[in-house]
């Protein structure tokens, strides 16, 4: 019987199929151009092809939450110049020590289900302990559980909880005063922790509604509850999610937009730009390799503007761990990468406008980074970090030289020669094929370094790994010599910037350069770093302790950071490059200066407080805004902290 | 999936002829003293059995006799050579190099075919020319490898499997396990395990590839295996290898010839998907796979088009040339055809 | 009697079959590393969660153990729960709806193959030669020629803008259906015409077909009566096969249209490393290759009388 439906199914798509052929074929196609003016009347509907799916609609346990950003408020929320303002928190207070941060909760917020309806509980301070409580439960092993451990008592709690031993939350530093008061202990004095509100941990969870779907909670839409801007009232996997604004939201003044539909397609790179000429979707990221016809047409060029690059803060790493096969010799590389004069020269002689061009011909300059914190991402004393400190001479110098670089190459074959190197030395070099983009990079760094530096003194190889796997065989194995790599940040503290280069990480292990650090046995106050041995006297982490242990006057904490940043540049231990991870031009009928601004976080994913226009921002659009913007946001950051507001 | 589904269906036809043939085959039981020993003398041999037939003669008259065979032929050979050479003609270009302006050191990206670059370049500026030749030395590398291991293999397992009944019970279930777990999982977790490389390109094509080889011709050889002459030979004392090489294998030459010929078209299309899920070459390693894969990124784009369709060409054409030529000599070693 | 003792025998020996093949698959998953387990925190994730995320999945116990625990489960008739690609949910809840999408698609894809290919085969055998046969070798080789990957990419671009439809499948929308359903039978009727042509050609010079025209009946009547009946035997053998297998998808096809089948899962699943997510796939997809072809071999019985399959033990 069941097979007779389908079969029923199967003959009335064919029917369907050979009927409009034939009409096609008499020349009736009618309508013609297609489905043009995509959106009808006054409703604001935003369009877009996706190819990543949503893998996990349980909020509580994956490592990133953007995809909830507008299905459930968190505590507070970034306005469009990156300055944090209440959200489900109506205002809160900090301790004198700043360890205690006390919030009070929005009343009258309703949970919802997915199609709208009340579920019959309001918002209150114990759901945002819910959440917590679940994700310090390893059992549900939630991947951002060790962002918690600032609380106080909570790693404790967990190792406990690991251990099948005794554990009591009341120990915990998270606690729901009454219904409306939210008390967070911390360890240590944090001064950016309200940026650290914004993930997924930050999502409050109904207490009730968890007991009560079990393992069913959040499977697909529909086994969530919403508090936020829209509504995810239709979702099929891997084939589209509309998402509907929330008529019954708190603050529905400032939603604009009534509707996004979003349709998966696994070739979104191929098809999505011709779907936007073809009025099929408002938005589309303009691949690279296309971007050349867009931009020779006088019409499609009005139809583009810049991407706004992303916080990702991507660099080159030079090795001083070498683990990789005798035939790139590994010695050698030992010998020349300890040598100054050696990296200064690779720092020199890097085109990063001619590489970035893989990104975006025509703005390349748009995505180069001097320094490893990218610029807009804080500022203090009415300066953007990236012009505090030593970092200023080193942002505001053009790095590739290529006479410098020849200089210190002269320098450096004298040096190592001295040594018994023999040239041109190896440059193993790995990339990940998984991204086009980098593939393409790979090949043009290689050959512009080779080129400017000469094959008699380095000779680089490259090889592609796969996606999958591809840090754990290179960068986290030590395999390489010479690589790309990028970190972004966890919150709004130039802090998150230093991570990658401190003992324990797998990035370039500069504590084992000479003079770095100094290696102890077990047992004797060492570090474990990831090679296995025990490391003290770290140079650079000493430097970012000893800032860091400024949490008051912000200036200052800033400016010995960015001069800690601006030693590790100058020591040319990492080549800053540039901030990637979007494509270079996108098509869209929104504004990027409405929407929430945060580096970190969910807010950036928000469409709150978008509006939907009639026509596409263009490159000169976008650049004047831009510049105003900055402005604007310079302003408004030296006004809060002029207040003593935290921001 | 057609092309499988008609592989499937020729198979099946062939294995019920053979299984028919089977159980008629092995009810009476041939025994040594049945029979005696004949002398066997050469010189008599060669009087009565002496004709001015040649096979190989014949196939090749054949082969050669049509034009369009000879053709494809000529074409085929002068594609093979011009793919070696070709590095070796003045000014030819580093499939590698990214040629840049040298005053900005910014690459030439997509530039039209010109004079100086006559396929044009691709979106980093390298020469699509000296890439295309690059990737069509390297994919045939792959076909003909893949191809001629597949054969090889398939072929002796395949003798092996239907000629030893003792070892058909044991192969048919290594074969059941081997068809049962999908192409698409075994490829990608040993590439995965082994990493993607030219090398692991060919085990991973000859691995899925000799299973259905050795089926087809395990098929084959049980039709013939107990046809008279065969028993005939045996009766006569031939060992079971004579038999196989020189009574079953010939007749089988036009099967084999037809199915390693389609093999190599067969590996370029299954390159090309690898490289479509991922698991390509790198693409510091042109290939026809990869320069597809690359042109289908700006197949959007009308003027960036011919990144795609000189790799689609030489991809038709050595396809094409490959099937007419396993037609026509699997039609020209059929001796039914030789006059 | 003795024909459903044959399918039991046969079905049992294709059981054991399958058990092998999905422990062989199962160990193979295991082989990938565990990194892929825990999504773009890896870095900078802490070890001690890293090691909570590894025991809630089971990865931690050894593999015999985890074998053993896969067995019991399916065993009790449970396929388990996907661990990343929709994570939690029942794998069957996401194949089920997928193989829907494929399999209409799939079939409809079918019909047009055999509805267009057998006619286009019967005719290039009979104008053997002439320019309609000269025009369908000319299409079975292109399309035999040309890459998949780049034809469906052009039908669907130029398709579209010229019958003015929608690049992307809309369920709502009829007219959506047609460039899918056309990409995915060009490849089945240049194989069906091929095999068709090829058989009336062999079959044209057996000597029923002499008599047949020496009995002065007409060449399309024979080509109707005889050799098209005749051919539907070694067709009713795949056809069960073929209906079977529609439900894997097309991946590229899938992919360009945004049709949400089956096509491109499996490939998704073994990146994403969903072991339960393979391991329920492979299970179905060696039944249905085990039933497709028990299915085919009673078809081609019940089509033609002769062939009885119960007289041996069967070959495979």
């Amino acid at each position: 019987m069941k097979l007779g439906r389908h079969v029923k199914k199967a003959l009335m798509v064919l029917m369907s199929a050979v009927l409009a052929t034939g009409m096609l074929a008499c020349g009736k196609s009618g309508s013609g151009s297609g489905t043009s003016g995509s959106n009808s009347g006054d409703e604001e509907v935003v369009k877009l092809v996706y190819s990543s799916e949503i893998s996990e609609w349980n909020y509580l346990v994956p490592s990133s939450g953007g995809t909830w950003a507008n299905y459930i408020d968190t505590l507070v929320e970034y306005d469009n110049y990156g300055l944090c303002q209440p959200c489900l928190a109506e205002s809160w207070t900090k301790s004198e020590d700043g360890c205690t941060w006390t919030f009070k909760i929005r009343e009258g917020v309703e949970w919802q289900k997915y199609d709208g309806s009340l579920y019959g509980e309001t918002l209150k301070a114990e759901d945002f302990v819910t959440t917590i409580k679940y994700i310090l439960d390893p059992s549900n092993a939630a991947r951002t559980a060790d962002l918690l451990f600032v609380f106080v008592g909570a790693e404790d709690y967990y190792d406990a909880m690991a251990n099948g031993e005794e554990a009591d939350f009341e120990t915990v530093g998270v606690k729901a005063l009454d219904d409306y008061t939210l008390e967070f202990t911390l360890i240590n004095p944090i001064s950016y922790f309200l940026s650290m509100l914004t993930y997924n941990w930050g999502y409050p969870t109904c207490a009730k509604y968890l007991e009560e779907m079990g393992e069913d909670f959040g499977l697909d839409n529909k086994s969530i509850l919403y508090n936020g801007a829209f509504l995810c009232k239709e979702f099929e996997s891997e084939s589209y999610r509309i998402d509907y604004a929330n008529d019954q939201y708190w603050d529905k003044e400032n939603i604009y937009i009534d509707r996004i539909e979003r349709t998966y397609n696994a070739e979104e790179s191929t098809l999505a730009a011709e779907l936007f000429l073809r009025g099929e979707v408002t938005y589309a990221d303009i691949p690279t390799n296309q971007v050349d016809e867009w931009m020779a047409d006088p019409e499609k060029a009005k139809l583009i503007r810049p991407s706004r690059g992303s916080s990702y803060s991507y660099f080159f790493l030079f090795n001083f761990w070498p683990n990789f096969p005798e035939e790139y010799d590994p010695d050698t590389w030992t010998i020349a990468v300890n040598n100054i004069n050696f990296r200064k020269s690779f720092y020199y002689a890097l085109d990063r406008e001619a590489a970035l061009t893989v990104y975006d011909s025509y703005n390349a300059e748009n995505f180069i980074l001097r320094t490893i914190t990218p610029d807009n991402f804080v500022a203090a004393g009415g300066k953007d970090y990236t012009q505090l400190g030593d970092l200023a001479a080193i942002t505001n110098t053009d790095q590739h030289q290529e006479d410098k670089a020849l200089e210190y190459k002269a320098k450096a074959m004298e040096e190592l020669k001295a040594e018994g190197v023999t040239f041109p030395i190896k440059v193993y070099m790995p990339y990940n094929t998984g991204s086009t983009n980098q593939t393409n990079l790979a090949q043009v760094v290689e050959q512009q370094l080779e080129r400017t530096l000469g094959t008699d003194y380095i000779d680089i190889t490259i090889e592609g790994y796969p996606d999958t796997d591809f840090l754990n065989v290179t960068r986290r194995a030590g395999n390489y010599s010479f690589m790309m790599s990028y970190w972004g940040p966890d919150y709004a503290d130039p802090l998150t910037y230093t991570d990658p280069f401190a003992i324990g990480q797998k990035y370039n292990y500069i504590y084992m350069a000479d003079g770095m650090a100094t290696q102890v046995a077990e047992g004797e106050g060492g570090k474990l770093g990831f090679d296995g041995g025990y490391w003290t006297n770290a140079v650079y982490d000493e430097m970012v302790n000893a800032a860091a242990e400024e949490v008051v006057d912000i200036e200052k904490r800033y400016t010995e950071l960015a001069n800690a940043e601006a030693w590790l540049i100058d020591q040319a231990f990492v080549i800053p490059f540039g901030r990637l991870g979007a494509t270079g031009y996108v098509a869209s009928n929104l504004s990027p200066f409405e929407s929430q601004y945060a580096p970190f976080g969910v807010s950036d994913s928000r469409y709150k407080y978008q509006h939907y226009y009639a026509e596409p921002m263009d490159s000169e659009t976008y650049f004047a805004e831009l510049e105003k913007w900055e402005a604007e946001r310079a302003k408004r950051i030296a006004e809060a902290q002029a207040e003593g507001r935290d921001y | 999936m057609g092309i499988f589904s008609q592989l499937h269906l020729k198979n099946r036809v062939y294995e019920n002829m053979a299984a028919d043939l089977e159980t008629s085959a092995t009810e009476e039981q041939v025994t040594d003293d049945m029979f005696k020993l004949a002398n066997h003398d050469i010189k008599e041999a060669e009087q009565t059995a002496f004709s001015g037939y040649s096979y190989w003669k014949s196939t090749l008259k054949v082969f050669l006799g049509s034009k369009v065979t000879v053709f494809i032929l000529i074409f085929l050979a002068a594609l093979l050579l011009f793919t070696f050479i070709q590095p070796l003609l003045p000014n030819q270009k580093d499939p590698i190099e990214i040629f840049v302006n040298p005053e900005t050191g910014i690459q030439y990206k997509n530039v039209q075919p010109n004079s100086e670059f006559w396929f044009g370049t691709n979106t980093i500026g390298q020469d699509l020319w000296s890439r295309i030749w690059s990737g069509t030395r390297t994919s045939l590398f792959i076909g003909l490898c893949s191809g001629v291991a597949t054969a090889i293999i398939g072929i002796a397992a395949g003798c092996v499997w239907g000629y030893a009944r003792k070892w058909d019970r044991l192969f048919t279930e290594i074969y059941n396990i081997f068809d049962n777990i999908p192409y698409t999982v075994l490829r990608m977790l040993i590439t995965y395990i082994m990493r993607p490389s030219l090398g692991t390109m060919i085990f991973v094509m000859c691995l899925t590839g000799w299973i259905g080889m050795a089926k087809y011709i395990r098929n084959l050889i049980l039709i013939y295996r107990d046809r008279e002459f065969n028993l005939a030979s045996r009766c006569l004392g031939s060992s079971s290898f004579k038999i196989i090489t020189k009574n079953i294998l010939p007749q089988l030459i036009s099967v084999i010839m037809l199915e390693t010929a389609l093999a190599i078209p067969g590996a370029i299309g299954s390159e090309v998907f690898l490289t479509y899920i991922g698991l390509g070459l790198p693409v510091s390693t042109p290939s026809l796979g990869n320069l597809i894969d690359e042109g289908r990124a700006v197949m959007m784009v009308a003027s960036q088009r011919y990144q795609l369709f000189f790799p689609v060409i030489v991809v038709s054409a050595i396809t094409i040339s490959f099937y007419a030529l396993g037609n026509a000599f699997a039609d020209a070693s059929d001796p039914r055809n030789h006059r | 009697m003795d024909m459903v003792k044959y399918c039991l025998g046969r079905l049992g020996r294709a059981l054991i079959t399958m058990a092998i093949v999905l422990s062989i698959v199962f160990l193979l998953m295991r082989l990938l590393p565990v990194e892929g387990y825990f999504g773009d925190r890896s870095d900078a994730m802490n070890p001690k969660v890293k090691e909570q995320v590894l025991k809630s999945l089971g990865l931690l116990d050894p593999w015999y153990v985890q074998l053993k625990n896969f067995w019991v489960d399916l065993f009790h008739g449970d396929l388990g729960r996907s661990i990343v690609y929709r994570k939690n949910v029942p794998v069957m809840d996401i194949i089920l709806p997928k193989a829907k999408y494929s399999f209409q698609f799939g079939m409809a894809a079918l019909v047009l193959e055999k509805v267009i290919g057998l006619p286009l085969g019967v005719l290039m055998a009979r104008y053997k030669g002439k320019a309609l046969d000269k025009f369908g070798n000319l299409y079975i080789l292109i399309i035999n020629a040309v890459p998949a990957a780049v034809y469906y990419l052009l039908i669907q671009l130029g398709g579209s803008s010229l019958f003015g439809v929608s690049m992307l499948y809309k369920p709502t929308d009829p007219t959506s259906w047609i460039l899918p359903t056309i990409s995915l039978s060009l490849g089945g009727i240049a194989s069906t015409a091929m095999w068709m042509r090829r058989y009336m050609v062999d079959q044209m010079n057996m000597d029923y077909i002499k008599l047949a025209r020496a009995k002065g009946m007409t060449s399309s009547q024979v080509s109707f009566r005889h050799v098209l009946r005749n051919a539907f035997i070694p067709m009713a053998q795949s056809l069960p096969a073929s209906i079977l297998f529609t439900i894997s998808g097309s991946l590229y096809v899938e992919s360009l249209y945004s049709i949400p089948g089956m096509g491109g899962l499996l490939v998704t699943a073994i990146q994403r490393q969903d072991n339960t997510l393979v391991q329920a796939m492979v299970l179905i997809y060696s039944a249905i290759s085990v039933c497709g072809l028990l299915l085919g071999d009673i078809a081609m019985m019940i089509c033609d009388p002769r062939i009885k399959l119960t007289k041996k033990g069967g070959s495979r």
